[in-house]
């Protein structure tokens, strides 16, 4: 049955001069019942609120209720309201439908008229009841306004019909020209500041009405919207986020929704309340920035500068040069109130420390070119080891004549050992020819003892001899600032010619001599 | 952002465009499930309906019928038997249109505040209707009252349904799980992985879970099975050197089961969860991409290129800007999921 309803409705909406005769035809009855319906309602709010000269205004703050809960509930609640006011003609289920039509043109007529109230500033000169009636006119235009631009013909009429009463003329004009300024929007966002002002009211009223549970319940979903202020995206000027967990790599969020001012709405949402406001865009901008500017002078300075940041933001194109100028956007932000303003600070003063590991990084590589060198001198001591280590072994074996050497400058000059009988001299002239640690002894003088190594072979020779002692090794780094001992074994004389070794005879008594006596050197002092 | 407003490249994928696109930005497109018959509701209070037709790779778009809205409409569905679309905005009430030669529509649907997101439920025989203020309806066409009004913890952003799986995502970045065999209850109630507004959500066809969108140029894939959390993770997409957009749409193909998802950067890209790739990276149009949809064999994807108030009001110009529907003929190379090789090789 009520689907039924809600087809007719809809049926009757359609057919718009349909519906504009019965509005005629409704009039009369209009001017009777809504007082009627007032009388619950109306009377301890307009009795608390004001004087009796604004009481009539009260009125429609009463019959708004029915239109603010435009749903199922709130439309059944104005039945009962109708079934009060006990006439005896309204009992018929005919007379009852055209009475809900009334109830909902009535709602839909005082919406418009609240919001004529608020645009006219001379509403207090115009007391007098053919205002009231005029103002039913205008609102009944405004829902021809929102519901389609083919209406747009239809709501001259009322005009027309206003003008027609001659008092409201300068009203006319005023309204008139604000439909023609703004979009067919502008007519939908009429209704909505109607119901806005009076939804204040009503929490008072949601308060008499207490006792119905289902009823209050949708009064305070209705009193939470309409306790929000304005909040559109005009509020504050659109500015990419930076990323809260990248503030290094300076990401930006590309969404309005992102900025702290407006993360509880989504992009629908502002759009729906920039649509409510007449706002569709760039267009309105500047129409639109001037009642901004003048009633927050504080946002009048931000203007001017959210152009610089959109032109920064445009230099952030440039990948060399954007982080600079991110940086000065961000400084330029800093007066703002935005919360992200930290944020990309952070980024700039993280990025230094970075700058600072590239220059260590660079101290680092002194450091390496300077080990270089540490490590060549330590090459080079290890180089410089060797000579010293060039020393002859000591062998402990009878019939040994052990010449102890001064030190290093010894074995770089010219020896002279003087034996018993004997002269003789020791050149070492091949020492750095070997410095594995062989070493070359040259006996070179006429009648020298002849000298020789173990297992070496020697031969004759009239001026010098010449010896080999590839057995004399020293460990490397062993013999470093120790005297050199030059020792010589198992002196024996063979014959060149025939290769065979003197067992008798005057020259081995010569050797004999030599080793049996004791030694005496000069300058320098032997052992035995 | 000096492309706004400019005549910059709208199409450079190089689809086909939808004859008299509305005046005003659309905010969803919607194909029957039945034949081609492409549904976009837009902020100029109209729904329109075209008939795509096809004849080898050249595609035709004839509009058909079309209805109107007191306010900006934002949401639109389809009956299960492609004769009746619903339609939602911001009058706070839900329309069913019968597509009938001289079908009037009907309000089947009221809330108090504007309706966001709506979806047929052809087991239930319900319609669902989320709205922004904070309730869940489901709706018997036959009558006046819902028959269940669900409480949700915050104003509803978006609605997918997959029966029996349907996920709410609300704009406290709660996502609330239900088992429609038995609606009244939560099944699980899940806060989004994603530390961002949820914008745009979408059920697997298989049931197991939903993906995710965020405003952060991120989705998030979470299946519902507690045995299968290791397989959840998150991806990054719509992103253009350092700056990201929002992911404003998510589609399933209903064939090869992959996704395609739409941002404000003015792309659309291909992906498959399985095997964690993307398939195919489409062209960045100058404008955003508020909303997409495959039709009911994935051999065509809608989207919408227009302003999608990412950045707010004075960064668009309604007396230059332009509203475009694009048709894309997907390559079955684009939508067919291939199974990474690594993969393979290490099961």
């Amino acid at each position: 049955m009520k689907a039924e309803d809600d087809v007719y409705l809809v049926l009757v909406f359609g057919q718009s001069s349909s519906g504009f005769g019965q509005n005629n035809s409704s009039i009369n009855p209009f001017a009777l019942k809504p007082f009627g319906i007032t009388t619950p309602f109306g009377s301890p709010i307009g009795f608390g609120g004001s004087s009796t000269g604004v009481a009539q205004p009260s009125s429609p703050f009463a019959s708004n209720t029915a239109f603010g809960f435009s749903s199922s509930p709130a439309f059944s609640s104005s039945v009962p309201s109708f079934w009060s006011s006990s006439t005896p003609d309204l009992g018929s289920s005919s007379s009852s439908f055209s009475g809900k039509i009334i109830s909902f043109w009535s709602a839909a007529s005082f919406g418009g008229s609240e919001s004529a109230s608020t645009q006219t500033v001379s509403f207090g000169a115009t007391q007098p009841s053919q205002l009231a009636f005029g103002s039913s006119i205008f609102g009944f235009s405004a829902p021809f306004g929102a519901s389609s631009q083919p209406a747009f013909g239809a709501s001259s009429t009322p005009i027309s019909s206003t003008s027609a009463f001659g008092t409201s003329t300068p009203f006319l004009f005023s309204f008139g020209s604000t439909q023609i300024g703004q979009s067919p929007a502008f007519g939908s966002s009429s209704p909505f500041g109607g119901i806005t002002s009076p939804l204040g009211g009503q929490s008072s009223a949601f308060g008499f009405q207490t006792p119905r549970s289902g009823f209050g319940n949708t009064g305070t979903g209705q009193s939470g919207f309409g306790g929000k202020q304005r909040s559109d995206s005009r509020v504050a000027s659109y500015m990419a986020t930076t990323e809260a967990d990248s503030c290094t790599s300076g990401s930006k969020l590309e969404s309005i929704s992102a900025m702290p001012i407006y993360k509880d709405k989504s992009h629908e949402q502002l759009r729906w309340e920039d649509y409510q406001l007449g706002d569709k865009g760039f267009s309105l901008y500047q129409s639109a920035a001037n009642p901004f500017s003048t009633t927050t002078p504080n946002s009048n300075l931000f203007v001017p500068k959210s152009s610089p940041l959109s032109s920064g933001f445009g230099t952030s194109a440039a990948p060399a040069f954007s982080l600079p100028a991110f940086g000065s956007s961000t400084s330029a932000a800093e007066p703002s109130i935005f919360g992200s303003t930290p944020c990309p600070f952070g980024a700039n003063s993280s990025s230094t420390p970075s700058f600072g590991q590239s220059l260590s990084l660079f101290n680092t590589a002194p450091a390496q070119a300077t080990s270089s060198p540490f490590g060549r001198n330590i090459f080079g001591n290890t180089q410089s080891s060797p000579l010293f280590s060039s020393a002859a072994p000591t062998r402990l074996q009878p019939h040994r004549l052990v010449l102890l050497l001064d030190s290093l400058p010894a074995l770089l000059g010219r020896l002279h050992l003087l034996l018993v009988n004997q002269a003789c001299s020791i050149h070492l002239p091949g020492l750095f020819k070997h410095p594995m640690g062989a070493m070359k002894i040259i006996l070179h003088k006429r009648q020298t003892v002849v000298t020789a190594g173990e297992d070496a072979i020697v031969p004759e020779h009239k001026s010098g001899v010449e010896a080999l002692m590839p057995k004399l090794r020293q460990s490397v780094g062993q013999g470093l600032n120790k005297p050199a001992e030059v020792t010589l074994l198992n002196l024996r004389r063979f014959s060149k010619r025939i290769g065979h070794q003197y067992m008798e005879g005057p020259k081995i008594e010569k050797y004999k001599r030599v080793e049996d006596q004791g030694q005496t050197l000069q300058h320098l002092q032997a052992g035995r | 952002m000096s492309t706004f407003g400019a005549a910059a490249n709208t199409n450079p994928n190089k689809s086909y465009e939808v004859a008299q696109p509305p005046s005003d930005s659309i905010s969803s497109l919607c194909f029957s499930p039945k034949a081609n018959f492409l549904v976009a509701t837009s902020w100029d209070n109209q729904v329109r309906c075209w008939e795509i037709t096809r004849n080898g790779t050249v595609v035709n778009s004839t509009p058909k019928a079309s209805i109107s809205h007191e306010q900006p409409v934002l949401c639109s569905a389809w009956k299960d038997d492609g004769t009746t679309v619903f339609s939602g905005g911001c009058d706070k009430q839900v329309k069913m249109w019968p597509l009938t030669s001289g079908g009037q529509p009907m309000t089947v649907a009221m809330h108090d505040a504007p309706v966001k997101d709506i979806a047929w439920i052809p087991e239930m025989n319900l319609l669902a209707s989320g709205s922004w203020d904070k309730t869940l309806k489901y709706w018997d066409t036959r009558q006046s009252n819902p028959v269940h009004t669900q409480q949700l913890p915050d104003r509803c952003y978006a609605i997918t349904v997959k029966h029996p799986l349907m996920v709410v995502g609300t704009a406290d970045r709660n996502l609330i799980v239900f088992n429609l065999q038995s609606p009244q209850t939560e099944y699980k109630r899940i806060v989004s992985p994603l530390k961002y507004q949820t914008r745009s959500v979408a059920a697997f066809p298989d049931q197991q879970g939903f993906l995710v969108g965020s405003i952060e140029g991120r989705v998030g894939v979470h299946h519902l099975d507690d045995a299968q959390q290791n397989k959840n993770f998150t991806f990054k997409c719509h992103r253009e050197n350092n700056e990201i957009y929002s992911v404003n749409s998510l589609n399933f193909h209903p064939v090869h089961h992959t996704f395609a998802t739409a941002g404000s950067d003015g792309a659309f890209n291909f992906w498959d969860k399985d095997s964690k790739q993307r398939l195919k990276a489409m062209q960045r149009c100058s404008q955003p991409i508020p909303c997409s949809t495959f039709n009911n064999d994935g051999s065509i994807f809608a989207y919408a290129v227009c302003y999608d108030w990412s950045k707010g009001a004075e960064n668009h110009n309604p007396a230059t800007a332009k509203n475009y529907i694009y048709l894309h003929l997907p390559q079955e190379s684009e939508v067919k999921g291939k199974p990474r090789a690594g993969a393979t090789g290490r099961k």
